[in-house]
């Protein structure tokens, strides 16, 4: 988890040593949405690094997708793939 | 990188081509022959059938307002409030497609080769290698493309001329035996993977020399190419796997391991390894791109390099986090084509709004 955390540390740190005369020039709206970014990379980054991750965007797209998928899905799959039934053929 | 960049039809032509033909070699074969096995070809034609319809519709963006990203073109027919409101989901679309590239590329890794390297190495070196390549702009991005492009189509074509010895035609045989439901579950998986993917250009297409005219046929051009090479390519795996498509995730790769002439050449995996990096890398590259250039235009911020970084990362650490197991990763396969469906909603609308303010014009 240390290293986990020293490495995220790290990165964050050295984005902002580059950006940082970049962003003493932005204007606020920038210096806002890039903290925002930032914050929601921090947020990201504590999932990775406690191994517990918190809901993120991947999960609202799952959640509200995965019912019509799965409908989808089951309406379209044969019973058996047709692979199954071409390996059945070359067994026999 | 400048906002003032602009590239020939010829070479958007080529990143449309690299783009979805990063998408062919990977996990097309695999999505479009697991359900439909031998009717693939008909499940290749519909999705491409639904390809086209995306494709033309951001041609058609193009057509009625030159130069636009996606963004200005909702700005200029429905407002700015209203598009920033109605990109919420391709901007999500955006973050989620960086992050599942770098995991795809951390996962392939991670199971084909390199079995003991954590999965942030590759997923890392692939975030900073495309960071790098994004600051430099999209005309040194097209330049260096041309090059990697060669790479990538090259290694496809001799690891299929070298694996004609495993090609037994026989196994093209019978097409459909269960009916048309499978071929059309492969064609929604694989239009919405390759076909889905490729919306980033509805951004990047803001970056053509469009004004002229004449822009649509090199770029139609790339995208029938790209049609054919999946057709060949999946045609290819199915003579040589057979029955056993259906076990492999990457097929080509698969293909490339079986290849044997003459006790001399054998094992051509790393050869289609190389290409499948290079392909992720390009698709990383120009989706960063997009997604940047997205948010720096929806927000109104002037430079496009400051949100460089932070949305890198963002998408970097979203790939670690993204599948947490493998069940997971097959509700992400299963629910992707509707996120990139999702995604297309918002080009559609905008695309419709642009027709009825056209036709209102005296």
């Amino acid at each position: 988890m240390l290293a986990r955390a020293l490495l995220c540390a790290a990165i964050i740190a050295a984005i902002l040593c580059v950006d940082w005369r970049t962003l003493k020039k932005a204007g606020f709206k920038a210096k806002l949405i890039y903290g925002l970014v930032l914050a929601y990379s921090i947020y990201t980054g504590y999932g990775y690094i406690s191994r517990h991750p918190l809901p993120n965007l991947s999960d609202i797209a799952t959640v509200l997708l995965r019912e019509p998928a799965g409908l989808i899905d089951k309406s379209l799959k044969a019973n058996k793939s047709a692979s199954g039934l071409l390996i059945g053929k070359a067994e026999l | 990188m400048t906002n003032n960049e602009i590239l020939s039809p010829h070479r958007m032509a080529l990143l449309l081509l690299v783009f979805t033909t990063s998408s062919t070699i990977i996990f097309i074969p695999s999505s479009l022959l697991s359900e439909s096995g031998n009717a693939f070809w008909l499940a290749w034609f519909l999705a491409g059938i639904y390809g086209m319809f995306h494709l033309l519709c951001m041609l058609f963006l193009q057509k009625r307002f030159a130069g636009s990203t996606l963004v200005e073109c909702g700005e200029k027919t429905i407002g700015h409030g209203l598009t920033m409101l109605l990109l919420i989901p391709y901007v999500v679309f955006l973050l989620l497609l960086s992050a599942y590239i770098y995991y795809s590329i951390g996962i392939f890794f991670t199971t084909t080769m390199m079995k003991e390297t954590p999965l942030v190495v590759f997923n890392g070196l692939i975030a900073l290698l495309s960071v790098v390549t994004v600051r430099g702009g999209i005309a040194a991005i097209s330049r260096m493309f041309s090059l990697l492009a060669v790479i990538l189509i090259g290694s496809i074509v001799i690891v299929l001329v070298l694996g004609f010895g495993n090609y037994h035609p026989e196994f093209l045989l019978p097409v459909m035996p269960y009916g048309v439901r499978p071929v059309l579950h492969s064609a929604y998986q694989s239009g919405g993977f390759v076909y889905g993917d490729f919306l980033v250009f509805a951004i990047l297409f803001g970056f053509m020399q469009s004004r002229q005219g004449g822009f649509g046929k090199p770029i139609i051009f790339a995208f029938i190419l790209n049609w054919v090479i999946l057709l060949i390519v999946s045609g290819c795996i199915i003579m040589a796997l057979g029955p056993m498509t259906n076990a492999f995730i990457y097929p080509l790769f698969s293909l490339a391991r079986i290849i044997s002439v003459q006790e001399i050449i054998e094992r051509g995996e790393s050869v289609i390894g190389m290409s499948l990096i290079a392909g992720s890398f390009m698709k990383a590259t120009l989706t960063l791109f997009a997604a940047n250039v997205a948010i720096t235009r929806l927000f109104k911020i002037k430079s496009d390099r400051v949100l460089l970084l932070p949305i890198a990362l963002a998408g970097f650490l979203l790939s670690l986090v993204v599948v947490r197991n493998e069940f997971e990763y097959a509700e992400v396969l299963l629910s992707w084509p509707l996120i990139t469906f999702t995604a297309s909603v918002p080009i559609w609308i905008i695309a419709v709004a642009a027709l009825i303010k056209g036709k209102q014009k005296p």
